[in-house]
C-alpha cells in the first residue's frame, strides 16, 4: 500500500477516474433499462391488450350472437352456423353447452370418419364464461401475440353455453419482437459508446489531476522553480494558478533563506578567516616585536566583538522569527528612552564631530519594552552619527500624529511618530527599498569599518512589528540626509495601544 | 489459516445445501398425490390445478384420498368446486373404475360446476395405480338426473390452445 501511494498507482476502481466512469455508467444503464421497459411495455399494452381486446371481443360478440338465434345448442346447428361465419383468421373456435360439453371445436381432428369422444373443455376461460363472465387474455411469448376470448351465450337471461376463440398473431408478435431486438441493439450500441466516451472524458478530467499531482512531486522534490500551465475556465484551473503563486512564494522563501544562510556564513567566515590570519602570523613570526604583536591582538580581539555582535543580532532575529514574544508590553516614555540613547552615543558622536538632539513631545508614550525601544533608537541613531559627515547633525524627535504621520492634536493623534534625521550621506534612491534586508549594506566597506553587522535595520523592522507599528525610509529633500520614520501606535490609559 | 477455515465452512454449506435438497426431493416425492380444485382467479389454464396431498401413492386409498379433497384447500388462491357439508357415503372400487357416493347434497350441483365437481374427484382418484375411471353418484342415485357414467381423464381439454399441426 505505502509502495502504491508512493507511486501515485491507484486501483482504477478507487481512482477519480474510475469513479468518474462507474457514475456515468450507472446512469447510463439506468436510462437504457427504464428505455428497454417502459416502451416494450407500453407497446405491448397497446397493441395486445387494446386492440386485440376490442377486435376478439368483436368477433366473439358477432358468433354469438349467431348462436344465440339457435336457441338451443346441438352439434350441427353449431357446426352449420359457424361454417358460414367462417373462422376469420381465427386458430380455435370452441362452443359447449351449459355443462362445459364441446359442442363444436375448430381444432378437433377429423379423420378415418371416427366419431370424436364427447369431451369437456375445462380451461379457466370457458369455465368463467359459463359463470357470466366476458373473458379476455392475450400474451407475447415466443415473438408471437397469443390471444383468446370467451362470452357466455345467453337466451332470455339464462346461459345455453359459452363461445371461445383463439387467435395467433405472427405479425403482431413479429413487430413486437422487432421493437425490442431494435431497442436492445439500440441499448447496446448507446452503452458501448456512453462507455468509450466515459474513458474518454474521465481521462481529460484525470489528465489535469495527474498533470498537478506530478507537479505537487516535483516541486515536493526541491524544484520550486516548476510551474503547471492547467488551461480552461474552470476550478481546475484555478487550482493551477493557486498551485503556482505558492509555488512561487515557496521559492521567493527558499531563496531568501539561501541567501540567508549564504550571508550568515560569509559574515561569520569573514571575521574568523581575520583572527585565523593574524594568530597565524603571530605564530609564524618568530621575531614580532611587542607592539605590533599587541596590535594584532588587538584586532583579533576586535573581529572576535564583531563575531559576537552579529551572532547576537542572529539570535535576536532568529527569536523574532519564532513564537510570539512572552515578554511583557508596558508603557513606555519615548522621550525618556531617547534620552538614554543620546546619552550612550554622545562620545562616539562628539569623536566624529556629529551633533545629536532630542526633541520628544511631552507624554509620548507607546506600547512596548523599554529594551525593545532602546534598541529601535539606538541602531537608527548610532547609523546617523557612523554614516553622517564632520559637522552634520543627528535629531531624534517623537510627535503625536494620526495614522499617515501628520502632526495633530494631542486629543485626536492615534499614533506616535518616533523620527531620526541626519544630515549625513545619504541613501541612494534605489536602495532605499532594500535597506531592511538583512546583510544588505550600501556601502560595504564603510559599514565593515565603523564595525556593524548588517541586521541593525532589520531588527528595527522587526521590533517595530512586534509592537504593531511600523518604520519607513525617506531621502531629505532640503539637504543631503536621511528620514527614518518609526510609527506607534499611541498608548492610551485603560492599558491597551490604539 | 484464514483461508484453510473459509474454505471448511464453505465446504459445509455446501453439502448441507445438498443435503437439504436430497431431503426436500423425499419430501416431494411424499407429497406426491395431488387434490384437484379450482382456482379464484382466471389466469389462463386448467380449470383444474393441484394441490399437495400428503399422500403417497403407496399409503393412499380412495378413501383416504377422497376425505383430503373434501376437506378443502389449503392454498388461499384456490376453491373447492365441491359444496361444503358434501359428506363420502363410501367408495367401492371394481377392476380398474370407483364408485364414488357422495351424500344428497352434491345432487343439488348442475351445469358446469358439476363438471368442475365431478372431474375434480376424477382426476384426484385416477392417480391412484389401477383407477382408470369414476363414476359418482349422490345418495346411491343419479346426480342431476343424469345416468351414472365413467369418467375419465382422457374427457377433458384443459387447454384453450390448438394442438400442434402434425
Amino acid at each position: 500500500m505505502e509502495e502504491q501511494n508512493s507511486t501515485g498507482r491507484i486501483p482504477f476502481f478507487r481512482s477519480v477516474r474510475g469513479q468518474y466512469v462507474v457514475a456515468y455508467l450507472v446512469i447510463i444503464v439506468a436510462i437504457l433499462a427504464l428505455l428497454n421497459t417502459y416502451p416494450v411495455l407500453a407497446t405491448q399494452n397497446l397493441v395486445m391488450q387494446q386492440s386485440k381486446k376490442s377486435a376478439l371481443q368483436s368477433q366473439t360478440a358477432v358468433m354469438a350472437s349467431a348462436l344465440v338465434e339457435l336457441e338451443s345448442l346441438t352439434a350441427d346447428q353449431v357446426s352449420r352456423v359457424l361454417t358460414v361465419l367462417g373462422n376469420v383468421g381465427l386458430d380455435r373456435v370452441l362452443v359447449t353447452d351449459p355443462t362445459g360439453l364441446v359442442l363444436y371445436d375448430s381444432a378437433a381432428k377429423k379423420g378415418d370418419g371416427e366419431e370424436q369422444p364427447p369431451r369437456y373443455a375445462l380451461f379457466q376461460e370457458v369455465s368463467a364464461a359459463l359463470m357470466g363472465q366476458d373473458v379476455f387474455r392475450s400474451e407475447f411469448r415466443d415473438g408471437v401475440i397469443l390471444s383468446s376470448a370467451a362470452e357466455p351465450l345467453v337466451y332470455r337471461n339464462v346461459v345455453i353455453g359459452a363461445i371461445y376463440i383463439y387467435e395467433t398473431d405472427a405479425a403482431g408478435g413479429a413487430l413486437l419482437h422487432s421493437i425490442q431486438s431494435n431497442l436492445r441493439t439500440i441499448s447496446l450500441i448507446i452503452g458501448a459508446l456512453a462507455f468509450a466516451l466515459s474513458l474518454i472524458f474521465s481521462r481529460a478530467l484525470t489528465a489535469r489531476l495527474n498533470a498537478l499531482l506530478r507537479a505537487i512531486r516535483i516541486v515536493r522534490e526541491g524544484e520550486y522553480s516548476h510551474r503547471v500551465s492547467i488551461k480552461g475556465r474552470d476550478e481546475m484551473h484555478l487550482l493551477a494558478e493557486e498551485f503556482n503563486q505558492l509555488t512561487g512564494r515557496l521559492q521567493t522563501t527558499e531563496e531568501a533563506r539561501r541567501r540567508f544562510v549564504s550571508d550568515a556564513s560569509h559574515e561569520l567566515k569573514t571575521p574568523l578567516a581575520s583572527i585565523r590570519l593574524l594568530t597565524d602570523s603571530i605564530l609564524q613570526s618568530e621575531h614580532m616585536d611587542g607592539e605590533t604583536t599587541k596590535d594584532f591582538v588587538s584586532d583579533i580581539g576586535a573581529e572576535a566583538e564583531r563575531l559576537t555582535r552579529i551572532t547576537e543580532d542572529l539570535l535576536t532575529l532568529t527569536r523574532m522569527d519564532g513564537e510570539a514574544p512572552k515578554h511583557h508590553m508596558e508603557a513606555v516614555a519615548v522621550g525618556q528612552v531617547a534620552a538614554r540613547v543620546k546619552k550612550m552615543l554622545s562620545p562616539l558622536a562628539q569623536a566624529v564631530q556629529v551633533e545629536l538632539t532630542v526633541a520628544c513631545e511631552p507624554d509620548c508614550v507607546v506600547n512596548a519594552t523599554e529594551d525593545g525601544l532602546y534598541k529601535i533608537i539606538y541602531n537608527l541613531a548610532e547609523n546617523a552619527v557612523k554614516y553622517n559627515l564632520p559637522g552634520g547633525t543627528v535629531e531624534i524627535t517623537a510627535r503625536f500624529t494620526d495614522g499617515d504621520g501628520l502632526v495633530c492634536d494631542t486629543d485626536t493623534a492615534t499614533h506616535v511618530a518616533l523620527r531620526v534625521t541626519d544630515s549625513g550621506v545619504g541613501i541612494p534612491e534605489e536602495e532605499l527599498s532594500k535597506i531592511f534586508d538583512r546583510f544588505y549594506r550600501v556601502d560595504k566597506a564603510r559599514s565593515r569599518a565603523a564595525g556593524g553587522t548588517g541586521l541593525g535595520l532589520a531588527i528595527v523592522q522587526d521590533t517595530a512589528k512586534q509592537y504593531r507599528g511600523w518604520v519607513s525610509v525617506q531621502r531629505r529633500k532640503d539637504c543631503q540626509g536621511t528620514v527614518f520614520t518609526v510609527m506607534f501606535p499611541r498608548h492610551r490609559e485603560g492599558g491597551e495601544a490604539q | 489459516m484464514r483461508r484453510n477455515r473459509a474454505m471448511a465452512a464453505f465446504s459445509l454449506l455446501l453439502a448441507a445445501l445438498m443435503l437439504l435438497s436430497a431431503c426436500s426431493g423425499g419430501r416431494g416425492e411424499k407429497d406426491g398425490l395431488l387434490l384437484y380444485y379450482t382456482p379464484a382467479d382466471v389466469s389462463g389454464g386448467s380449470a383444474l390445478v393441484g394441490e399437495p396431498s400428503g399422500l403417497s401413492e403407496e399409503e393412499a386409498t380412495p378413501q383416504s384420498l377422497m376425505a383430503a379433497l373434501l376437506s378443502g384447500p389449503a392454498d388461499a388462491g384456490l376453491r373447492s368446486p365441491i359444496p361444503q357439508g358434501v359428506e363420502l357415503l363410501g367408495t367401492v372400487q371394481d377392476g380398474g373404475c370407483v364408485t364414488v357416493d357422495l351424500s344428497e347434497r352434491y345432487g343439488g350441483l348442475s351445469d358446469m360446476e358439476l363438471t368442475l365437481a365431478d372431474y375434480a374427484i376424477t382426476l384426484t382418484l385416477c392417480q391412484l395405480p389401477g383407477v382408470e375411471s369414476v363414476r359418482i353418484t349422490a345418495a346411491g342415485g343419479a346426480v342431476s338426473g343424469r345416468a351414472p357414467r365413467e369418467l375419465r381423464p382422457d374427457d377433458l381439454l384443459l387447454s384453450g390452445e390448438p394442438p400442434a399441426q402434425d
